[in-house]
This record gives structure tokens, sequence and C-alpha cells, in this order.
């Protein structure tokens, strides 16, 4: 299996760029593979200028190891993203990224200003998890873009290619788990009035970061509980996924939404 | 000089024994033997078991498109917000497939749900459909809807019912038949995809592994 044909843009992003200086990605949608932040200095990574815009990086960690309760783990492995120089680079073009450059992932025009970045697998290290702000979170990869990313980093590293289709099947109780989570957190502050989508500043969305750990805090309570957790690591989709009406019947319950 | 059997072309018509045996007599060089006889028996039971099978699938069929449409029309008065409520809630569906059902994003999904943009109308219908579809495979004895939609149909091979629904519009009354166990998964994929076996082949199989983990490993051959 070779690797295969790159998504078109919209279909690789969920969430990308910033408009009136507030990030595309809603804060209360959780962190993910593949979150793309600003302001991040990963050690020993040389970047072409100081601004915390040049500074670039994407979380590496899986969703199931990047967590501890409902916080990030103290330490999560980032790769530096940054502008795909053509000089040097070479300019394979879209079509030709699946026969080529197998320690990058393209990201075509991540901060919708027209420029191609890529995320460079061999520049790849560990930050302390305080630096990551969602306020700073540039772009969020779609289903599709992770399956990609994890294609093409799994051919980087072992030469083995599994196929798209393979790697999504083998992430669908992990994203059952982040949906459940995005919901919940969304629920508890439309039940208080809040909301990400009518926010007007950066300082009024760094307000909303207490109410969304403390909705997190509620909802992985639910999932450290020990019957829950055995639920969730069945390996039945259907016992997965009735735990997840449950829990969303339970949120309907306690913040009506 | 060896016979020929001679079977009427049209699908349409059964044949009796009598006719076979008389096509016999007439291509032959001479009355049917026992074993031509025989022949002539199985060959025109299967003739007609065929044409009855090919009627009760047209049948099926159109009972399935009338469960369908009759699961829609009870929804039909269900605003965009209220059918993907219906659709995570009772139905268990992630945003992630309902989005690649509907065949929209999430954030857009995310948006019609919090009424923050309206789906247009197509868009609208898609979803009704998608709900009717969900209620119509609880009706032919689908324990968990969600959970069906998100299973391989075939060993060794990646395609779901998720995969096969976007194929062709009618791809759903394909999947109704299948998921009542009237045709085979090699059958419905064939129908549905002819070249599957290259599309969708598997050659990594999920397991979980030592440490709790859900893992890929290549498959055993």
């Amino acid at each position: 299996m070779t690797l295969e044909s790159l998504p078109a843009v919209n279909d690789f992003y969920d969430y990308r760029g910033f408009s009136m200086g507030l990030p595309d990605c809603p804060v209360e949608r959780p962190f993910h593979q593949g979150d793309i932040f600003q302001g991040i200095e990963i050690p020993g990574v040389i970047y072409s200028g100081g601004n915390p815009e040049e500074k670039l990086a994407m979380l590496f960690l899986h969703p199931c190891t990047m967590r501890d309760g409902p916080l990030l783990v103290e330490r999560v492995s980032m790769i530096a993203v940054k502008p795909h120089d053509i000089l040097r680079g070479g300019n394979p073009g879209k079509g030709l990224w699946e026969k080529s450059h197998f320690s990058k992932l393209p990201l075509y025009d991540l901060r919708k200003d027209g420029i191609l970045f890529t995320a460079n697998f061999l520049e790849l290290g560990t930050v302390p998890s305080s630096e990551l702000n969602k306020e700073d979170r540039v772009a969020c990869l779609s289903i599709l873009g992770r399956s990609y990313f994890s294609q093409r980093i799994i051919n980087h590293l072992t030469r083995f290619t599994p196929t798209l289709a393979e790697l999504k099947s083998n992430t669908e109780i992990v994203e059952q788990d982040f949906e459940g989570q995005w919901d919940w957190v969304e629920a508890a502050l439309t039940s208080q009035g809040l909301s990400s989508s009518q926010v007007t500043s950066v300082a009024q969305l760094t307000q909303l970061q207490k109410p969304i750990e403390e909705a997190e805090a509620e909802y992985a309570a639910i999932m450290n509980d020990p019957a829950n957790r055995d639920r969730m690591k069945s390996d039945d989709l259907e016992t997965v996924k009735i735990l997840m009406q449950e829990i969303g019947q339970e949120r309907l319950r306690r913040y009506g939404s | 000089m060896s016979s020929t059997l001679v079977l009427p072309q049209s699908d349409s018509t059964r044949t009796s024994l009598d006719e076979s045996l008389q096509i016999y007599d007439f291509v032959g060089s001479g009355p049917a033997t026992a074993n031509q006889r025989l022949d002539a028996t199985w060959r025109e039971r299967t003739h007609n078991t065929n044409i009855i099978a090919k009627e009760n699938s047209e049948s099926r069929r159109s009972l399935y498109k009338k469960m369908l449409h009759d699961n829609r029309q009870l929804s039909q008065s269900k605003s965009v917000p209220v059918l993907l409520k219906e659709l995570a809630l009772t139905w268990g569906m992630t945003w992630v497939d309902t989005s690649y059902l509907i065949g929209v994003s999430v954030p857009a999904l995310r948006k019609w749900r919090n009424e923050i943009n309206e789906a247009t109308p197509e868009n609208h219908e898609r979803l009704l459909t998608l709900v009717a579809f969900l209620s119509t495979l609880k009706e032919v004895h689908v324990s968990h809807p969600a959970s069906w939609m998100a299973l391989s149909v075939e060993p060794g091979f990646t395609a779901t019912p998720r995969d096969l629904y976007t194929l062709t519009p009618s791809a759903a009354i394909n999947l109704l038949d299948y998921a009542a166990c009237n045709i085979s998964a090699e059958a419905l994929l064939s129908e549905l995809d002819p070249d599957w076996r290259v599309h969708y082949k598997s050659e990594f199989e999920n397991y979980l592994a030592q440490d709790g983990q859900r893992s890929l490993r290549r498959r055993e051959n």
C-alpha cells in the first residue's frame, strides 16, 4: 500500500486561522491529535523569527496518552511546523506528496493566507502542556486530516502504510470519547449563558477557561468511574455507543442540551 | 451428435418440465434418456427458483422503500436541531459519522445544532432520510443501528454500511436487504461497488493490545 492522496483543504481541517484575533476553533473543543498552536518553542528547534506566529507546533500525542484525567499530561510531544521552503525543500506539488517528502506533513493554507506549511517529523520534542493555550490554537484537523497525518507518520517511522479506512476504524472509540467531552463542555457552558461563539475578545475567551476546566473535570469523573471505564475499554462498539448515549442523556438531564 | 439443452431466454416466463423435455426432443437425436429427464427437472427448478427469487427481491425492496418513506413521513415536521439531537441521543450517532453520511463538515453540523447557521433544504432532506434509515434498520431487527453502520461487513475488507450508504442514492435499500439477511455481504458489495475487493482490501486489523490500548497489526493470511 502506498500513501494516499492529500485530501482537499476543506476536508483536511475542521477549523483554521483567526478572525479579529479570535481562533476559528472553539475553545470548548478538547485538545486533540494534530491541533496546531502558535507561540510554542520546542527545545532544539531553530525558528526563523522570534514572533509567536513563527513558532508553530503540532500536538503529536494520541488522545489515549495525552490526558491524565481531565487535564493534559504534564509534558506533551509536539512537532515543529514551519513554512515550506520551496527553494531548499522543493515543490512537490499537491499530487506528489504520496511519493516524496515522507518525513513531512503538508499543511496547505494552514492560516487561510495561502502559505504552505509543513510539520516536520524530524523536528519533534517535548514541551510542558501548560504552554498550550486554546486561544493560540491555529488549526484543528478533521478526522480525515488526522487519519492522513497518522498514515504519513506511521509510514515515516515504520514504512508500513495502513489505509486511511483502517486508521479511522482504529479510532472509533477515541472519537466517541472526544465528542462526548466536547458536547459535555459545550452544554455546561451554554447552561451558564456562556459560549465562545458570542465572545468578542481574547480576554473574554480566557475567562471561559475556568468553567471549561470545571466541565471537563465533571466529564472525567463520569468516565473514570470503574464501571464506565470498563465499558469504554470494551472491544464491542455497541457497548461503547450505548454508554455514550447514556452520558448524553445525563448531560441533557443536567444541562438541558 | 450430442444434444444441447435450450432453455427459454425470457426471465419473465417460467418453464414447465414438459416444455423442457419437448425442447430436448426437438434438438436431440431421439427421446430424452432418464438422466436427461432428471437434468431437465433440475434445470427447470433452478430456472423457476431464480425467477421467484428475482420477483421476491423486487417485492422486498419495494417494501423497504415504502418503510423508508413511511418513517420519513413520521419525522417530516422535525427541525434540523431536533433531528440532530435524535441522531445523537436516540440513535447514538457520532457527529463525525453523521457529517460523513450527510456530506458536510463536523463544524457545520455543530452550527446547525446550536442554531448558529441554518441547514439548506437539501441537507434537511438528507437528515430526514438518515433518521428514517436508522428507524427502518431497527424495524428489520438491527439491534443498534449506529454500531452496525460502523462495522465491516466482510472480514478482511474495511467497507462498512457507513461507507456503502454514501455510494448511491438508493444504497439504503440494498443495505436494508442485507440487514434483513436476504443477501450476503459479498452480494451487497458487488451490487454497490463491483471493484470492492480492490477498494476496501485491508492488510491490517484492529486488536486490543496487552496494555489495553486499541492497536493495528498485520492480518495473518
